[in-house]
């Protein structure tokens, strides 16, 4: 249950470096109406780590998932995977965005939208036709190959975004508040379907969320984004052993206390950006 | 290729260096200079096309010759006229329509049928019928013009979502109210797209009708340049005609934008 | 359990009411025409006559080739010309801004107004037509275009972006079936226009064409032959609409299957 206040937040000595973010600043505008939404972001990812970024709402989390992503650019500091720096969409990364009904074609059937990614990219089709159907298996929705995704329930859709995801290999995976949209029950379903799935397939996943449970469910590490601007104000290693189970780990006296860790930090966080915006 | 994606950053309506007036001043310059360069190098061009100074004379000419003015006032006169019967049938019989659903099956294969008819062709009927007047101009206009408008407007009243209704009515608002509050608002979206497609059709069809039928008008005067071969002034009346489908469309954004200001247009 | 037979009656019921009107009127047509026929409306039957003679017969290749065959290679040209510059201009916003008064100016002003113009520049044989049909119907083509790409939410963009994917798929399998739901509204205000346009101008300096036969016969006081002409013109915009109206619904069948539930 470490914790420390995280400038640097350090990735595990067992594992090699990801993807490291420095000094990362984002600033909307310029002179007196300028904002600094992000200052001094810095942490690093381990090739099979799960992290989770939290941290109160507003706090620049979705402006962090697109520097990281590549489709802005920081207006400060630097984004690197695998030591070469991020100045567009990199290769080996994957991301899976929030609205997944408005991230997938619509004209395009689930396996096609699985296969865009990957045409065009020196894969030899008898490969991708591979990829397409083991990740559909991956995620259960080998009998949906053909269908189109407005014939798809939300949950189902957000299968169809990741299986998309999982098909391209990337190293590293980052979610931006996935499970926001779909109900409960489908959520804890999906929430074990990415634990197995990214234990199995050992890539680095980065998610982003608010829900409290769900990051300490399925991390390895937390980072709490917060502040004015915002920076990483507090990390936690998480230990709850390789197996998550809905039922058991969230009983366990140590993800209560896990919980309230994280919680506590979030509220700190929220406090110190209310303060802010007042002075 | 994050350019494609975020938005290109614009400062304030200024592009790069200068505002944007400015550079479309630039670019009309740009537009011109091309223009008379290519007649300098092509002289052969100028029996057919006018060179800027020509253009602008004609513009003097025709501004203060009565005949012009005539004729603008002859094509305004067939717009209004063709184009507010146009949109008045073609409201109520949407009306009609949408009282019940075997009414529009009943008059749907009518409709469908009479309104791809190609407007134009019906020309040599309505000069056979009732010879160059602007009689059957207007009603070559609204024949053709019609049919946008019902179209529109019976797709407006029949997908008014039934909810409102129902709220209107669980509310007790009595009729005179819920067709103020709730069925005009809901169908004026549609009514806005029908007078955009209907005005187009009646500019159509009534310079179509004055050039080709030899009514009153603009189209007439188009006509009657190009055979008298006073090409600068065909241009000039070419470039009015242009210039009164952009006024109308002006217009009748304008008055969208007030009358419906409350709409958030997806566009 | 619907009883077969209820389902065939409601079948027969859904044709009556479509047909009634139609087939009424027709025979008031008949009855009216050949009891008191006048120059103006001569009898039915014998304008059906002069249909079936003329435009199955010679008439077909005098007339109707070169009619419709102006009309596809406008329409192709203007499809082709609108998409692309549509694409091009969405791609480059301040060519777009730039360019974007002149676009309104001409897609306001009656492409009729044009014909004079064209047939001194081009004489009157089929490419002054053909620039005509293909200048006037690529305007909604072109807007509705630009429109539609526009309306194509970001996070679609994004999705494809963050997967690099290329450029040629990107136009094939996001843009276009993308913003096809609003192309289509042009193509439809587009195909009419052309039909207007490849009338339009045949009757201005013309010696061949569907629009020529009509003016002409109107001139020559052969009624029964002209109303077969317009009947024909009408046929041909109704079998035009019905058919886009088929490939459409087939284009866009995967905007039917979504449910309202799942967004």
């Amino acid at each position: 249950m470490s914790s420390t206040s995280a400038q640097g937040a350090q990735v595990p000595a067992a594992l090699t470096t990801v993807l490291e973010v420095e000094e990362l600043g984002v600033q909307f505008g310029s002179g007196p109406t300028s904002m600094t939404v992000l200052s001094g972001v810095s942490f690093s990812i381990g090739s099979s780590e799960f992290v989770c970024i939290v941290g109160p709402s507003g706090a620049g989390k979705t402006t962090l998932v697109r520097c990281l992503s590549g489709l802005t650019r920081p207006t400060s500091g630097t984004v690197r995977l695998d030591g070469e720096p991020v100045l567009g969409p990199p290769e080996r990364l994957a991301l899976v965005a929030q609205d997944y009904s408005r991230s997938l074609m619509p004209w395009l059937r689930v396996a096609d939208n699985v296969r865009l990614p990957l045409r065009g990219k020196g894969i030899p089709v008898v490969e991708q036709r591979e990829r397409i159907r083991r990740a559909l298996d991956e995620v259960g929705l080998q009998d949906a190959a053909h269908l189109y995704p407005g014939q798809l329930s939300g949950g189902m859709q957000q299968r169809v975004s990741i299986a998309r995801a999982l098909a391209y290999n990337p190293e590293i995976l980052i979610m931006d508040e996935p499970f926001a949209s779909v109900d409960a029950l489908t959520r804890s379903e999906l929430e074990d379907l990415i634990h197995r799935l990214q234990r199995q397939s050992k890539i680095a996943v980065v998610l982003i969320t608010h829900d409290i449970d769900e990051s300490v469910y399925l991390s390895d590490r937390i980072l709490v984004l917060g502040g004015r601007p915002a920076s990483i104000m507090h990390e936690y290693s998480i230990d709850l052993g390789e197996e998550r189970d809905q039922l058991t780990t969230k009983s366990l006296r140590t993800f209560a206390e896990y919980r309230a860790d994280v919680l506590r930090s979030i509220h700190a966080a929220g406090a110190v950006m209310r303060d802010e915006s007042l002075t | 290729m994050s350019a494609s994606v975020t938005t290109v950053r614009r400062r304030r309506g200024r592009w790069r260096v200068l505002p944007m007036p400015a550079l479309h001043l630039v670019f009309f310059g740009i537009v011109l200079a091309a223009y008379a360069a290519a007649l300098a190098l092509d002289p052969g061009l100028l029996r057919f096309l006018p060179t800027v100074p020509q253009l602008v004379g004609a513009f003097g000419e025709i501004a203060v010759d009565p005949e012009f003015w005539s004729a603008v006032g002859a094509t305004g006169n067939a717009v209004a006229l063709g184009l507010s019967i146009s949109m008045v049938a073609g409201s109520l019989f949407a009306l009609l329509l949408s009282i019940h659903p075997s009414i529009y099956a009943s008059f749907r294969f009518l409709v469908d049928f009479l309104r791809t008819i190609p407007p134009l062709a019906l020309i040599p009927v309505g000069l056979l019928l009732m010879g160059p007047t602007l009689r059957m101009e207007v009603t070559l206009i609204v024949a053709s013009a019609v049919w946008p408008v019902v179209l529109q407007v019976y797709y407006g009243i029949v997908h008014l979502d039934h909810r409102f209704i129902e709220t209107a009515r669980s509310f007790r608002l009595g009729m005179p109210r819920t067709v103020w509050f709730v069925v005009a608002p809901g169908v004026a979206p549609s009514f806005a797209t029908a007078l955009r497609l209907a005005t187009a059709m009646t500019l159509l069809l009534a310079v179509g009708t004055e050039l080709l039928a030899g009514t009153d008008g603009l189209g007439f005067l188009v006509g009657w340049y190009q055979q008298a071969h006073q090409i600068p002034r065909m241009y000039a009346v070419i470039i009015v005609v242009g210039l009164l489908g952009v006024a109308i469309n002006a217009l009748i954004k304008l008055g969208e934008r007030r009358l419906l200001s409350w709409i958030e247009v997806a566009r | 359990m619907k009883s077969s037979s209820s389902s065939l009656a409601q079948t027969l019921r859904r044709i009556a009411l479509s047909a009634w009107m139609p087939v009424v009127a027709l025979v008031i047509i008949w009855i009216v025409t050949t009891q008191s026929p006048s120059v103006f409306f001569p009898p039915l039957p014998s304008v059906l006559e002069s249909f079936v003679t003329t435009w199955f017969g010679e008439g077909f290749v005098t007339h109707v080739l070169p009619s419709l065959s102006n009309l596809a290679v406008g329409f192709a040209i203007a499809l082709v010309v609108g998409v692309g510059l549509g694409l091009i201009l969405s791609a480059l916003p301040l060519a777009h801004a730039l360019v974007n008064p002149y676009a309104q100016f001409l897609r306001a002003l009656p492409g009729v107004a044009l014909l004079p113009l064209l047939i001194m520049l081009m004489g009157t044989n089929n490419a002054s037509k053909i620039v005509l049909i293909a200048f006037g119907a690529v305007w909604p083509i072109l807007l509705n275009t630009i429109d539609g790409i526009a309306l194509i939410p970001r996070e679609q963009r994004e999705a494809v972006a963050s997967y690099r994917v290329r450029p040629i798929d990107i136009v094939t399998r996001l843009l276009l079936p993308g913003a096809f739901p609003r192309i289509t509204v042009g193509i439809r205000l587009s195909l009419s226009i052309a039909l207007v346009l490849m009338v339009g101008s045949e009757y201005y300096g013309a010696t061949q064409g569907i629009g020529f036969y009509v003016l002409q016969a109107k001139q020559t006081f052969h009624t029964d032959e002209m109303w077969s002409g317009v009947l024909l013109l009408g046929l041909i915009g109704y079998v035009l609409s019905m058919t886009y109206g088929l490939l459409e619904r087939r284009l866009l069948a995967w905007k039917e299957l979504q449910s309202t539930d799942s967004k």
